[in-house]
């Protein structure tokens, strides 16, 4: 079973997490067309590579975010979502 | 007020008491109705150290006078105390008293089940009970675990006895069934 | 009996004698002996019948790389011979078998094998009608073959579930494993030592040499880091160096930060005609016979050479006093080697093995023509690396064209060492384990030597000594004992156009059976790259997948854990009869048995809370409380109802979407104060609630905090015309008169000494108060109001009845009236969906969809006939012109209305109160039902307000 390492929990069986999906940043819902915001809702960008997603540690309720590669399904880096704000 | 836990005579999972106690193997007591509070939410942590709590890190231990204090998060904190005991009730009162900022109160005496494990088979059982590393060199005196055990997310910690254990007070009659199997098999099988 | 005095037999015990049976005959055995072992000793040389052609069978390898071996014992099927321990009592029958092991009647299938082609059963078994497979064929077939017979009452013992961790775990305990064992443990490393074995050594344990290994083993057995796992099979590795090791019926999931594989080599049978006779069997058969059990196992050998352990084969069958007929060297011997064998006066053939004779039982083998008499063969045709385990690491085996076989790309964190590198010579081997014990300390920071470099091993040690020829024209030259799968099967699936060797596999089932190609797959990647005109260096052999062997479904699943959530009043529901049932996690009464029929007592309690006074445990609800500065602005951004001006002690119906528009939950809101809210949600949904509260804050990063009280708070519904009564009845702080406590309020008060926070609301549609109180408190509360109960009938009523009284007022329960698709509009709830909020979770995909319009409504319908559960049901079809407009998501049968009613999806236009719709009845017959309001029962909601 695969580890994934908690930012604040260390590194725990992926058992414990609950998967949240890659981050996706919505259009405004004001401007945006029925088909532009279809695609938000529907469309996974499935793109090789790394990409960022939200994770749960489901019994310390502790959301967070994981930078992994879906190629090889390597984590690069786990961090906490407060560094997500500080980077917009 | 007399309050009723799901291990005292009458409770929701008293039929299963017969494996408390000193047993010789592996002992189990229930702490339930011992008293114990937490506060969680913006502002906790400050008010905890305004009381002159020295606060541990996340997921550590801290002891001050008979009174266990756990940190689940920077803002998510937990006082214990296996009796009566004077500086819980004091710290609670002059929580109520404050006034906020000063988080929120999070019903950890009303969630949590609490139990102690302890005994010549405590490894063995701790073994099949949880997948976390929890022997003596990987995990240490102060530590806290918030992880998987007996099937169900629980707070895992060491103390003098053995091992504490904090979960959903629904799921007592399941998490002691649970540890009743894995004593059995921890007495049956060698201790890897 | 075949026994050889001692010394012989250094795994035997033989002042304990062991009783057994095997196919109905009384035999013995020592403590010590495998069954496989003691069959032997009894001269029982033919031991199952092989998968597809019944044909006998004997002991090949005795590690589990071939099924020859598996026998029934008592109730369990597939237990493998040559690795189980013989117990005293064992009732071992031989399996595959119709009639007896000795006159299987199933055998001639072996004469007609030439009809019966690879890929046989997916032409043939197609007609004569379009079902036939399932009806006729596929029983027939499932009679003739499988492996074993299934006992279904047999009792099978919980699985043992143990997690361990470890610095370094070491597969193999041969001299390499113990080496590197040792080594990383005298570092201070902590070590797990794992061995399929009963003992430690591998294969010295059954060679003349011993190199002074006991001084290793008792280092080992002596060193306090080290646990020793013996009689331990690890049968697979999982990401992050997670490792299935399973001893008896206990499975260890070991985490371990290196892994060390050394786990040796595989023995590979010879390919000819009849090499599946019983008495054919790997040379290191013969001298574990020898060696661990003291068996003789014949009277007259030929050996196939391949290297130089030839010698220590002959050396064996010389001591147990077998007479040795021939040598084959299919390859040039070493000159050392020759040397001994000329110095024995040993007659060496330069040659093949071309054909084996003999019934039931090996008793010549045709060499360049000429037939040799002989009962026992010991056969290497050369050896592979066990590269399962390194391969479901991440190593990819590297063929030579010459059969030869390395391993690269490992990951960082799992090596290999000793035999399966292809080192042979003891001083290697050892040295190869501490090589790997010192690259593993040192990625792990416990040893700052410098790198050993790897040495080299002997030349080409994996290449074919003997292998597979062209197809013998009378077939039976078997490349898959498992399989029954012969050279010609493999040709011949090339010939129906499957080059690559993963097709093949698929194709012939090569590799399929319990040994997973560990006798067969070097010897079929060399025919299919032979049929394809290329080489071995370009078909490489199968994927290695765990399982590494067969292994019980009940070792897998461990023991049965039932999750089972209980509420604070769990034992006042047990004690007043309750039929407590499982809903979702939790235990619930579902009617409590007055003795009356079921149906009556749900009926009952249905008219109770009509007409009197019921009291329902609504524990399982979810209880969230949400509170901070933000709390209002929170809610109003997770549901689509307005929050955020709710007024103090206002209860509001809460409807929370997901980002696609559709109904998630529902729930009711109570503001307690200006920042804290009590918000409910149903019971299946409250750890999603949660989850997603708490990951849409983690992006919002609004100041509130969200607390899951489900748990912690119990709630009791009291609800009737008259609740209000048992109420006033209790001691209380505050009015339960109407115009104090109106519908929809919700009030923190103590009733009975206890802290509740009481809400008008009515799920039921009767005047209704919601009390919930802390789980410890629960019980005074319940007490109290069971004690006020008598005066004014007041009954306990079940979840069934709950369902009924909900459904009569045409209340939905989402999950169950809802799907993924249902939008607020469908279900009726449009007026729930603020108008003014520029937020909320599914607001964008709600707009967006209500411009499509809607294609079906949630309607309630009424019918003229009487029907049952076994009529009509959740499931039955809405029929529109013949075509499906929906389901039906609830039906009872009304106690309180004396007729059936339901919910269901219709279509829009046929949503209209007085409508008539046709359905699908559980028999296939057409219904007319007629669509209904909002409500069947006071649909002008005069009761529960009052």
């Amino acid at each position: 079973m695969k580890i994934l390492r908690c930012p604040m929990n260390g590194p725990r069986n992926i058992q414990e997490f609950q998967y949240l999906g890659p981050v996706r940043h919505a259009p405004d819902p004001e401007a945006a067309s029925d088909a532009e915001w279809a695609a938000y809702i529907f469309h996974a960008e499935n793109r090789p590579g790394v990409i960022t997603e939200w994770w749960r540690h489901t019994a310390s309720n502790y959301v967070f975010l994981a930078e992994r590669n879906i190629v090889t399904n390597t984590v690069v880096r786990t961090f906490d979502a407060w560094e997500m704000e500080q980077m917009r | 007020m007399s309050a009723l836990f799901p291990l005292q005579p009458g409770g929701a999972a008293s039929e299963l008491t017969d494996g408390l106690g000193p047993h010789a193997a592996l002992s189990i007591r229930d702490l339930t109705p011992m008293p114990r509070f937490g506060i969680k939410g913006a502002g906790s942590a400050a008010w905890f150290a305004g009381q002159g709590v020295a606060l541990p890190p996340v997921n550590r231990l801290a002891q001050h006078d008979d009174t266990t204090f756990l940190r689940l998060g920077t803002n998510d904190l937990v006082c214990l105390a296996d009796g009566d005991n004077e500086g819980l009730t004091r710290l609670r009162r002059s929580w109520h008293d404050a006034a906020a900022p000063k988080g929120y109160w999070s019903w950890r005496e009303e969630s949590w089940a609490w139990l102690r494990l302890g005994g010549a088979a405590l490894e063995g059982a701790l073994q099949r009970l949880c997948a976390v590393d929890l022997r003596a060199q990987s995990f240490r005196q102060q530590d806290v675990a918030q992880t998987r055990f007996a099937h169900v997310d629980a707070v895992v910690f060491r103390c003098e006895a053995g091992f504490d254990i904090l979960f959903d007070i629904t799921l007592t009659a399941q998490v002691l069934a649970a540890i009743e199997v894995a004593r059995h098999a921890a007495e049956q099988g060698e201790a890897s | 009996m075949n026994r050889l005095p001692p010394p012989f037999g250094s795994r035997i015990d033989r002042a304990q004698r062991l009783h057994f049976s095997f196919e109905g005959r009384k035999l013995e055995g020592f403590a010590g002996d495998t069954i496989a072992s003691a069959l032997a000793a009894s001269g029982e040389w033919q031991v199952s019948r092989s998968f597809k052609y019944h044909r006998p069978r004997g002991l090949h390898s005795l590690t589990g790389s071939d099924a020859n071996a598996l026998v029934q014992v008592g109730d369990e099927p597939n237990v493998d011979a040559g690795l189980t321990p013989l117990r005293d009592g064992m009732v071992v029958s031989a399996q595959n078998v119709n009639g007896s092991l000795a006159h299987d009647r199933d055998s001639v299938i072996d004469k007609l094998g030439r009809f019966l082609p690879v890929g046989f059963y997916y032409r043939t078994f197609m007609g004569p009608t379009h079902n036939a497979w399932l009806k006729l064929w596929e029983p027939l077939i499932r009679r003739k073959a499988g492996l074993g017979r299934l006992h279904m009452t047999a009792s099978h013992p919980h699985g043992d579930t143990v997690h361990l961790h470890c610095d370094v775990l070491v597969v193999g305990c041969g001299p390499a494993g113990l080496a590197a064992g040792i080594e990383a443990a005298r570092s201070g490393a902590d070590v797990i030592l794992c061995e399929a074995e009963p003992e430690l050594s591998g294969s010295l344990t059954f060679a003349a040499e011993q190199h002074g290994l006991a001084s290793l083993v008792a280092e080992a057995q002596s060193l306090p880091g080290l646990r020793l796992m013996t009689g331990t099979v690890c049968n697979g590795w999982f990401e992050d160096n997670w490792l299935p090791l399973i001893r008896g019926n206990t499975l260890h999931r070991v985490r371990a930060r290196r892994v060390i594989f050394a786990t040796g080599v595989l023995e590979q049978p010879a390919v000819f005609r009849n090499n599946d006779l019983p008495g054919l069997m790997a040379a290191g058969t013969v001298r574990r016979l020898v060696r661990h059990y003291g068996v003789k196992t014949g009277t007259t050998a030929v050996v196939l050479a391949a290297g130089d352990e030839t010698l220590d084969t002959v050396r064996a069958l010389q001591e147990a006093g077998v007479q040795i007929a021939a040598v084959v060297a299919p390859q040039p011997l070493s000159a050392t080697c020759m040397d001994e064998l000329r110095r024995e006066g040993l007659p060496v053939i330069d040659g093949r093995i071309e054909e084996a004779r003999g019934n039931k039982r090996l008793s010549a083998l045709r060499v360049g023509g000429r037939w040799i008499d002989c009962d026992v063969a010991a056969i290497t045709a050369g050896y592979m690396p066990s590269w399962q385990l390194p391969c479901q690491a991440g190593a990819r085996l590297v063929c030579g064209d010459d059969g030869e076989m390395s391993f690269t790309g490992f990951p960082p964190d799992v090596d290999i060492a000793g035999g399966i590198t292809g080192h042979s010579a003891h001083e290697a081997v050892l040295a190869d384990g501490r090589r790997a014990a010192q690259a593993a300390l040192r990625a792990l920071g416990l040893a700052a030597r410098e790198e050993i470099s790897r040495p080299s091993p002997a030349s080409k040690p994996f290449r074919f000594w003997d292998a597979p020829g062209e197809p013998d024209p009378r077939g039976r030259d078997f490349v898959d004992f498992d399989e029954d799968l012969q050279v010609k099967d493999l040709v011949h699936a090339v010939q129906e156009g499957y080059r690559e060797i993963e097709l093949v596999k698929r194709f012939t089932t090569v590799g399929m059976g319990p040994s997973q190609g560990r006798h067969s797959a070097k010897a079929a990647a060399l025919i299919v790259a032979r049929s394809t005109a290329r080489r071995l260096s370009q078909t490489g052999v199968t994927t290695a997948r765990p399982p590494a062997g067969p292994e019980k479904l009940s070792v897998l699943a461990g023991h049965h854990t039932v999750t089972e959530r209980r509420t604070a009043l769990h034992a006042a529901h047990v004690q007043l009869g309750a039929e407590m049932r499982p809903v979702g996690n939790w235990w619930r009464p579902y009617v409590y048995r007055t003795g009356a029929p079921r149906e009556e007592a749900i009926a009952a309690e249905v008219k109770a809370v009509r007409e009197g006074v019921g009291l329902l445990d609504v524990s399982t609800l979810g209880k969230l409380e949400v509170r901070g500065p933000d709390a209002g602005a929170f809610l109003d951004r997770m549901y689509a109802t307005n929050h955020g001006n709710q007024s103090i002690g206002r209860v509001r119906y809460a409807l929370m979407l997901n980002e696609m528009g559709s109904v998630m939950d529902d729930g009711v809101v109570l503001r307690l104060t200006e920042d804290t809210f009590y918000v409910t949600a149903t019971t299946g949904a409250v750890a999603r609630v949660y989850a997603d509260m708490s990951f849409w804050n983690a992006q919002w990063r609004m100041n509130v905090d969200v607390l899951n009280l489900t748990g912690a708070f119990c709630g009791l519904n009291l609800t009737g015309p008259k609740a209000r009564a048992v109420l006033s009845g209790l001691s209380s702080d505050i009015s339960f008169e109407p115009e104090a406590f109106p519908y929809l309020q919700g009030k923190s008060a103590t009733i009975a000494g206890v802290p509740v926070r009481a809400m008008r609301i009515g799920f039921t549609g009767e005047l209704s108060y919601e009390l919930h109180c802390a789980g410890s408190q629960a019980m005074t509360l319940y007490k109290a109001i069971a004690q006020a109960g008598p005066a004014h009938d007041l009954k306990p009523y079940g979840l069934e009845a709950s369902r009924i009284l909900r459904l009569e007022k045409g209340h939905i329960l989402i999950g169950q009236d809802t799907d993924a698709m249902s939008t607020p509009d469908e279900l009726g709830f449009g007026w729930a969906v603020s108008k003014r909020k520029a937020f909320f979770v599914g607001k964008r995909s709600l707009e967006a969809r209500r411009r499509t319009g809607l294609q079906r409504k949630l309607a309630g319908l009424t019918f003229a006939a009487s029907l049952g559960p076994n009529d009509m049901g959740e499931g039955c079809l809405v029929l529109r012109n013949g075509e499906v407009a929906g389901h039906v998501t609830s039906f009872a049968t009304s106690p309180t209305l004396g007729k059936p009613i339901a919910l269901a999806h219709v279509h829009t236009d046929d949503a209209k109160p007085g409508a008539t719709v046709s359905l699908r009845a559980r028999n296939g017959a057409t219904i007319a039902a007629t669509v209904a309001g909002h409500a069947f029962f006071d649909p002008q909601n005069l009761r529960q307000e009052i």
